[in-house]
């Protein structure tokens, strides 16, 4: 719900409505204010010129004919809420409607109350008037202008709740249309930023501040996008470059380990020396690799590959040097069909179980079933990969831990990615608790369609 | 005991910093090579005289490697080839192999992984004496690998093995006296094409000779350092 109300353009659709509404109540109030004063106005003028006939009566027909012509207009009622009382100089009633002088009410001549009604929710309003020998004379009204507030205030109510609706509805549906493009432009910019990078954020074409803004972003996407092409562009130009003098370097120093009778300690510090060679020129390979692979440019040899076949045969590679470490490798293969390049595959497989060999711990569990994919997964009983950096496993040259593995050029997953999307699979990585696995899914082999599936 | 053998190369390769290493690597090692820097005089040399092996390079000026590959097989020349290529991806060994190369190598190589393969192509042809196949049976000193039983005896004795270990086994008897290196036996035995950045071959290889070495005399398979493998009755 905090979120909802931190939400700009949820406040935006309530705030709208409420301002207007707020206005509209700021304009009726003074429209209701004079109505009700206009009414006492009215009410006033109707208690005074009662009593001034009252007054007449009293001094044409005495007490007596004061009592009757009271207890006639009681009887009459002509207004439900007019109110009569007619008092000795103590207060005891002696005509009229109410029992009692109401508490509150001043006995001062010619005076104005306004006072609540004893154990009622009314008030009474009117006039006090001292007769001559200290008879006092009530009439007034029961709340004159209850009937009329609450039919203004109904009204006002009502009218004020239509315009919030409306208001709300108007607001609500242009908002939730900007709402409906916002999330759009942000799932487009996902999609861009996660698989597809050449696709742009769409315009409505109005030339508008929203289009003014998806242009920016469009332009940021094409700065980064050029930006990660010059920094591949880069890498892979280093690699080609510097591999000419690194294969060099090694057939030099192999030169050297040809001699004969060659001090073991040099040997040995040479022979080093070939192996670290070695794995710069497998860095560099891989990352050409790479390149081709994402710039579909790689020379594949496409054909039914049966992946179930293809684990068992890497496994079978790699179980006596698994048993040395003295971990246990479990293969749960099922027969799946998939159309791929069968050595890039393999390459797949064999990074997959590299990485839980050297950065798991633990037994190794790789499966391969069908489900509406092809499943292939390797999982082992490590620690896996913080969760903030899942996503970066992929990147060239991540290393969980950079300062702890010396060996491993980080580019292991980023090969499995770009063989799955070459086959128009996926790659992801999950932490289990405990434990971590890396799954790829690729499409499973439809017999009738594989001409147009080739590369 | 077998001698180190002299192969007689041609070598056709236009770059000059590879062509040294592979020259000077060779002729160390005791073969004659001649060194071609173009197409169609290669194709020319290797037509009027006779080698035991061939190495070409894939990418030369005037004439693809493989064109001359091609041509010299249309031409019936058998001399086995060895291709040499910057590329290593599937395709481009498929079509190495296709237009009837022997051999794949590509760039970057060891000069032990180049003299291996070279010297095993060139004993690909020879009759190997230490190894009778009459019955059906690979022979080294008292070690026996029967090819229809598949089974392997040493001193009489049968040796429980797995059945990879009896194709890698097979694979290094058949290459006896031979260089053999890890690549190759990642080529021939399990068919694949990748450098395991674990020792996955060391290990098979350890337990290969826990099997048929251990407790024994003389040991037949033995480890050359920064080389690979070489199954023999003498330690060399």
């Amino acid at each position: 719900v905090r979120r909802l109300i931190n939400d700009p353009l949820f406040r935006l659709t309530w705030s709208l409505p409420l301002a207007a509404t707020a206005v509209l109540a700021l304009l009726i109030y003074p429209i209701y204010r004079t109505s009700l004063n206009e009414l006492d106005d009215t009410v006033r003028g109707a208690v005074e010129e009662e009593i001034l006939g009252l007054e007449t009566i009293l001094a044409h027909a005495g007490m007596t004919g004061l009592i009757g012509e009271i207890s006639q207009r009681v009887e009459d009622a002509r207004d439900a809420g007019a109110i009569y009382l007619l008092t000795d100089a103590n207060g005891r009633p002696l005509a009229g409607n109410l029992q009692m002088w109401p508490p509150g009410a001043p006995v001062t001549d010619e005076a104005w109350f306004n006072v609540p009604e004893h154990g009622r929710h009314d008030n009474l309003e009117g006039e006090v008037f001292l007769l001559d020998n200290d008879q006092r004379l009530l009439v007034g009204r029961r709340s004159p202008t209850k009937e009329l507030r609450h039919k203004l205030m109904l009204n006002s109510a009502v009218g004020l709740l239509a315009a919030f609706a409306l208001c709300g509805l108007i607001s609500w549906m242009s908002f939730a249309q900007l709402r409906r493009r916002f999330s759009d432009l942000g799932r487009r910019a996902r999609i861009i930023q996660d698989s597809d990078r050449a696709q742009r954020l769409p315009m409505i074409g109005d030339a508008g501040e929203l289009d003014q803004l998806v242009t920016q972003v469009n332009r940021a996407f094409d700065s980064l996008e050029q930006l990660m092409q010059a920094s591949r562009q880069l890498t892979t130009a280093i690699a080609h470059d510097m591999r000419r003098p690194a294969i060099e370097l090694r057939n030099e120093i192999d030169q050297v380990l040809r001699t004969p009778n060659l001090p073991p300690q040099t040997r040995s510090v040479l022979e080093n020396a070939v192996g670290k060679t070695d794995d710069m020129l497998a860095t560099f390979a891989a990352l050409l690799r790479l390149a081709r692979l994402e710039a579909g440019a790689y020379g594949s040899h496409m054909g039914q590959v049966e992946l179930g076949q293809l684990v068992e045969s890497v496994a079978d590679l790699y179980r006596p040097a698994i048993a040395l470490q003295q971990r246990e490798l479990i293969v749960q293969a099922q027969p799946v069909l998939v159309w791929g390049d069968g050595e890039l595959l393999v390459q797949l497989v064999v990074n997959l179980l590299e990485n839980a060999l050297r950065y798991g711990t633990g037994t190794i569990t790789i499966a391969v079933r069908s489900e509406q994919l092809a499943v292939i997964e390797v999982a082992d009983q490590g620690f896996g990969v913080p969760q903030a950096d899942l996503e970066k496993v992929f990147e060239r040259f991540y290393r969980v831990d950079p300062a702890r593995s010396e060996t491993g050029s980080g580019l292991g997953l980023s090969l499995v990615q770009a063989i799955a999307a070459y086959h128009s699979g996926s790659a992801s990585v999950h932490n289990l608790a405990p434990g971590f696995v890396a799954r790829v899914l690729l499409p499973l082999f439809v017999p009738h369609q594989s001409e147009s599936v080739q590369h | 005991v077998q001698e180190p053998p002299n192969v007689k190369l041609l070598l056709i390769e236009d770059d000059p910093h590879t062509a040294d290493f592979i020259s000077k690597g060779l002729r160390e090692a005791g073969h004659t090579i001649d060194h071609i820097r173009d197409g169609k005089d290669g194709l020319f040399r290797a037509n009027s005289e006779p080698y035991d092996v061939m190495i070409v390079d894939r990418m030369l000026p005037s004439m693809d490697g493989l064109t001359i590959v091609r041509t010299l097989r249309a031409a019936g020349v058998r001399t086995d080839v060895l291709i040499l290529s910057a590329l290593s991806e599937v395709e481009e060994r498929v079509a190495g192999l296709r237009a009837g190369g022997d051999d794949y190598l590509s760039k970057p190589f060891s000069m032990s992984e180049l003299l291996a393969r070279v010297e095993s192509l060139y004993r690909r042809k020879l009759d190997n004496a230490a190894i009778s196949q009459t019955d059906n049976i690979l022979r080294l000193a008292d070690l026996e690998l029967d090819l229809r039983k598949r089974t392997v005896k040493r001193a009489g004795q049968k040796l429980e093995i797995q059945p990879k270990e009896f194709q890698l086994l097979e694979f290094l008897m058949r290459h006896s006296g031979d260089v053999v290196t890890r690549t190759m036996l990642l080529e021939h035995v399990w068919g694949y094409h990748f450098d395991p950045k674990t020792n996955v071959i060391d290990v098979h290889i350890s337990n290969l000779r826990n099997k048929i070495d251990k407790g024994r005399e003389p040991a037949l398979l033995h480890t050359l350092r920064g080389a690979g493998y070489k199954l023999s009755a003498t330690a060399d």
